[in-house]
């Protein structure tokens, strides 16, 4: 080896151990002066603040480079490992880019990165903020959103939340989730406030995922957490009780949401919020059947929607109230609450949740024996779920729209409905409902005398219904075909016959003392 | 930003990833496996899986170059965190990368679901029983599913779904999937098809789920055997019995000495075998063989001796 290339090797050997030995963070920036040397180590530093860069962003990054310099800087960065190609497009690797980053956000190097943010920002400022903007726009809004929460966090942080909210309204969780991840590259730098703030829309995702688990987890950990603000407390402990109660553990709910009414009763910066808090404890009180607490609490959930600047969900309150008076069985009540939640439903366009109130007002209908109201209701909800291609939905409506129209002696008709839904149930492979559906048309038919056709009904349903674990409902079904079988021990005549034997002897005892 | 690319800039950034490919060093049993996945119905994904700067991606287009000098159609979708494909991004990326003349009725539906002012040109059956016209309104100039000769439609692009539909979102995302797998049957009919998704750590949740639970279910069912998906990121596929077999499963391992000195090698050829291997020592330990670090100290030792 020569004396020169002992040298370049002692060199890298001293590079190689100042940067093993350096921090984490630091062994990037020593490895970027090594790289391309001072001025330009720089900018290819600044090149980890966005994302992805071109020719022209290089100038954003550092003002003062010339559009040659620029040019040149490109093509050397371009030729580094560091560094991934997309066309024109450049990035940083992320083994290195995260780092870097982090070592920006230091308060040494904060001042500069702020202003490096502020420029990106402006760069990417989108001109079009329209909400069917097509997915041209999406990425520059995301990247203009992300370099602005660098610039001025609460400022960035308000559009964060906005843009969260646009996006759940439209179903659309996979944006939520990377806005959430792209914020949560600034938590360093975040108040404990937005921190606060960016969990409760994290627990908000994992409730729109289901995952209760998860959202449990956050909830709790803004509950304890000193820096959240109390009416993000309320909000996390409303939220909190509504995912425990999907977990079943409503008694718990109560107990939390109880919490979250006493602490916003009398805080009027809570009053927005109350109709969610009282609509949640109302439905857990009815969950549990303690229907007088629930139907106060949800009456005082609507007059809190009346006075509150948020959007409130009117229609979820009135058909919770609904739900109420139908297990209180007082129809007419639980019928204009229902009605009511239509009113809304209609005035928002909502026509998923229609069918559903639809269908508990059907039920209400029911219960007054207003059998033809009750068959509109129950036609209308079919109608909505078949839009909706909801088949679980269309299976029960159409097995309670069978019962209505065999109670106005439409037995054909009910017939048709509960074939329909068993065809449904089987095609879904849930053999329960199944089940319950053919030991009803087996009843049917047994009504008609058709006694062969009940039978084979009955003992389907009964293997179905056992088969899933309802063992209730298989004995009910088989105590019909056990019923059926006894009735068919004999023919009809031979039953006649057997009444007629006591009259024959009484008769014939009668004649005899006559003749006697 | 969008800036106009030059041609000398295109050039240049085509040429360092030529460069970067004649490069490449080892990988060469998941390269095998890649070729086997291609030649037999035996494995239907390859999953390429590994920690961050272990060179997935460097992989990943030595594979996507294999496809292009094998002539095999691809389309590739890559995750970004400022580009969080949904499904409807993957399937329209897709769509797009393999030809939207097979999938009119795939876009047909896309459109009629993100534009109220959208007829629909094909019949659209949802999952119902009984008879009603879910489409009212629609243009049908088809009695059935399929492509509307003549006549290219055009997808709108728009990424929010209208809201006056009385429509499920998740009973959208499955007709449109199964409109998006009629056509995939469709465009893969008469050859292979390679989809390669890069960086899916980065994927939602609710994407991911639907990729596995949906997407890949279908290739697993046998409705598109000329089809082959390339998974690749720090993401290990799922630890499922059911699906192993249909996986070829490829995790990275760091760099040894020798492929440290090839690289070397490669980067320098002036350099003597001596200094070769005494070189790859020195950078192996720090690097701990990862290919991304072992390149950028590579760098930086040629930017050292040439300033020197």
């Amino acid at each position: 080896m020569s004396s020169e290339a002992d040298g370049s090797l002692a060199a890298f050997k001293r590079l190689l151990d100042h940067a093993s030995s350096d921090a984490e963070e630091l062994a990037p920036v020593t490895f970027t002066e090594a790289l391309v040397g001072g001025t330009r180590a720089n900018v290819l530093r600044r090149c980890a603040i966005p994302h992805e860069f071109n020719c022209e962003m290089l100038r954003v990054l550092e003002p003062s480079l010339t559009a040659e310099e620029a040019s040149r800087c490109y093509d050397r960065f371009l030729e580094l490992s560091i560094i991934q190609v997309r066309g024109e497009v450049l990035s940083m690797h992320e083994r290195w880019r995260k780092p870097l980053f982090k070592w920006w956000l230091r308060p040494e190097n904060y001042a500069e990165f702020a202003e490096v943010s502020r420029r990106l920002a402006a760069n990417f400022l989108a001109t079009d903020r329209r909400e069917d903007a097509g997915s041209e726009v999406e990425p520059t809004l995301r990247k203009h959103l992300y370099h602005l929460i660098g610039a001025d966090p609460p400022a960035g942080f308000t559009m964060f939340k906005s843009l969260c909210r646009r996006a759940r309204r439209q179903w659309r969780f996979t944006e939520c989730a990377a806005l959430i991840k792209l914020v949560s590259d600034y938590l360093p730098i975040l108040p404990e406030e937005l921190k606060a703030s960016l969990a409760y829309q994290e627990g908000k995702l994992a409730s729109d995922l289901r995952d209760w688990g998860r959202a449990e987890e956050l909830f709790r950990g803004l509950d304890s957490n000193a820096f959240a603000p109390i009416e993000l407390r309320i909000a996390a402990l409303t939220r909190l009780g509504h995912a425990l109660r999907e977990q079943g553990r409503v008694s718990e709910a109560i107990q939390i949401l109880t919490r979250a009414e006493s602490a916003a009763t009398g805080l009027p910066s809570a009053n927005r919020m109350s109709w969610r808090v009282l609509l949640e404890l109302g439905e857990s009180y009815r969950d549990v059947s303690q229907l007088e607490d629930a139907e106060r609490t949800l009456l005082a959930s609507i007059e809190a929607a009346r006075s509150s600047i948020d959007q409130p969900d009117c229609a979820v309150i009135y058909n919770s109230l609904g739900t109420v008076y139908l297990k209180r069985r007082e129809s007419l009540l639980a019928i204009n609450a229902f009605r009511a939640s239509l009113e809304h439903l209609e005035r928002e366009g909502d026509l998923l949740q229609t069918g559903q109130v639809q269908n508990n007002l059907a039920l209400a209908y029911s219960e007054q024996l207003d059998w033809q109201a009750a068959e509109r209701a129950f036609a209308k909800s079919l109608e909505l779920k078949r839009q909706a291609g909801d088949l679980l939905g269309q299976g029960l409506a159409l097995q309670n729209l069978s019962r209505v129209q065999t109670a106005q002696d439409k037995v054909d008709e009910g017939i048709a409905s509960v074939k329909e839904a068993i065809a449904i149930f089987t095609e879904l492979k849930d053999a329960r409902r199944a089940g319950v559906a053919k030991h009803t048309l087996g009843k049917l038919l047994r009504n008609l005398g058709d006694t062969d056709g009940a039978g084979a009904l009955f003992k389907e349903a009964s293997a179905l219904l056992e088969a899933s674990g309802d063992a209730d409902r298989a004995a009910a079904a088989r105590a019909d075909l056990n019923e059926l079988k006894h009735k068919v021990g004999l023919p009809w005549w031979a039953w006649v016959a057997v009444a007629l034997i006591p009259v024959v002897i009484v008769a014939l005892v009668i004649a005899v003392w006559l003749a006697a | 930003m969008s800036v106009p690319i030059t041609v000398a800039t295109a050039t240049l950034s085509r040429r360092v990833v030529e460069r970067r490919l004649a490069e490449f060093v080892d990988r060469d049993s998941e390269m095998r496996q890649f070729q086997a996945v291609l030649q037999s119905d035996d494995k239907l994904i390859m999953a390429v899986h590994g920690g961050s700067g272990i060179g997935k991606t460097s992989l990943l287009l030595r594979m996507i170059h294999e496809c292009a000098l094998g002539g095999i159609r691809k389309a590739e979708v890559v995750w970004t965190d400022t580009n969080p494909h949904d499904y409807m991004a993957v399937l329209r990326k897709i769509r797009d990368d393999l030809g939207v003349e097979h999938f009119q009725a795939f876009t047909d539906l896309i459109n009629y679901f993100t534009d109220a002012e959208y007829r629909p040109k094909l019949e659209v059956t949802l999952n119902v029983h009984g008879q009603i016209a879910v489409g009212a309104g629609m243009q049908v100039t088809q009695s059935s599913v399929g492509d509307v000769s003549g006549v290219v439609i055009r997808d709108n692009m728009i990424v929010v779904q209208r809201q006056d539909l009385a429509i499920s979102v998740e009973e959208r995302r499955d007709q449109l999937t199964t409109r998006f797998i009629a056509g995939l049957g469709a465009a893969s009919k008469a050859s292979l098809v390679v989809i390669f998704l890069d960086a899916i750590e980065k994927m939602s949740e609710i994407t991911y789920k639907w990729l596995w639970e949906r997407l890949l279910e279908e290739l697993r069912s046998g409705s598109l055997p000329n089809v082959r998906f390339l998974l690749c990121g720090q993401r290990p596929p799922p630890d499922d019995r059911d699906w192993a077999m249909f996986i070829a499963r490829a995790e990275l391992q760091p760099l040894g000495l020798q492929d440290v000195a090839m690289y070397i090698g490669k980067r320098a050829p002036n350099v003597s075998d001596a200094m070769r291997v005494e070189l790859a020592k020195m950078i192996l330990g720090p690097t701990r063989g990862r290919p991304t670090e072992v390149a950028a100290a590579v760098d930086a030792y040629l930017a050292m001796s040439s300033s020197s």
